[in-house]
């Protein structure tokens, strides 16, 4: 989970940081621990978790819409 | 390995049983450094200070199992200082408009109280945080007003004692107004007391 967030955002999340993200997720329905065998335990995004990450990510295209057309030179 | 572990005891009790081995199998990969004991150590910090106030409930997996029986996580909800910014609130309000002002001997408002303290209840008894605070407001608006109308309901009014016969109540109905607010308070309280319990049964399984 480190690597992949590192990979896409360029950001290396500390394990206390990464916990204390994935403990609020959790608590407020965003994410589900899947159970495991292992140590290493998966956790999968919840109905409500992807109906919150569309409306961000509807927010994010809509900003850097808003900027791109800002930022074109004219 | 030996650090992870050391590095989990940071975090409380609850927390461990919840996220420990998964923590700790993380913490392994990574291997320590300086930036890591920091992370964790400030995170550790923030969830001990957090769980002063925090309320705790199980999670559940997404297969619908629950994790071990004992995993818990912490809820995002500031109750008990809530509570208390409610109940400053209230206070005043109390003091200087229930009380000082006598906004209390109106009946239409003291009727909207005890509808608030009715809410309140139902609130806490389905779990709604967004309500229920209300009832530490209601409980100390009322002290004021219960404290003056409690000297007064007691006395003779005017009109019921004979002519030059002292009647320190005057003339108000004190009696529907100090039912009213014994009403509110009362509804207002168990609404606080099944708060207190929902606080208290989910801070013990930490």
């Amino acid at each position: 989970m480190v690597t992949d967030i590192a990979e896409f955002s360029g950001v290396r999340l500390g394990p206390g940081t990464l916990y204390t993200a994935l403990q609020r997720l959790e608590g407020e329905g965003l994410i589900q621990p899947l159970s495991s065998p292992d140590r290493r335990r998966p956790y999968r995004i919840t109905a409500s978790g992807l109906a919150v990450l569309r409306a961000d990510a509807d927010d994010a295209r809509r900003v850097a819409g808003v900027a791109a057309r800002r930022l074109a030179p004219r | 390995m030996k650090f992870a572990s050391r590095l989990v005891w940071l975090y409380p009790d609850a927390w461990r049983k919840r996220y420990g081995d998964e923590f700790v199998a993380l913490v392994e990969d990574i291997g320590p450094s300086p930036g890591l004991v920091l992370d964790v150590a400030v995170a550790a910090i923030r969830l001990r200070f957090a769980g002063l106030f925090y309320a705790v409930r199980r999670p559940r997996l997404a297969n619908g199992l629950n994790p071990g029986g004992e995993q818990m996580i912490a809820q995002s909800r500031h109750q008990i200082p809530r509570l208390l910014l409610y109940a400053v609130a209230g206070g005043l309000v109390g003091f200087l408009f229930l009380g000082e002002f006598a906004l209390r001997t109106f009946v239409p408002l003291l009727i909207l109280l005890a509808l608030l303290a009715v809410g309140s209840l139902i609130a806490a008894v389905r779990g709604n945080s967004r309500l229920s605070p209300w009832a530490a407001f209601l409980v100390a608006a009322m002290i004021v007003p219960l404290m003056i109308d409690s000297r007064i309901v007691g006395l003779p009014k005017c009109g019921d004692v004979a002519a030059g016969v002292a009647c320190f109540a005057g003339s108000r109905d004190y009696q529907t107004l100090f039912l009213l607010e014994v009403v509110v308070v009362t509804i207002a309280a168990a609404s606080l007391a099944v708060q207190a319990r929902r606080i208290a049964s989910t801070q013990q399984r930490t």
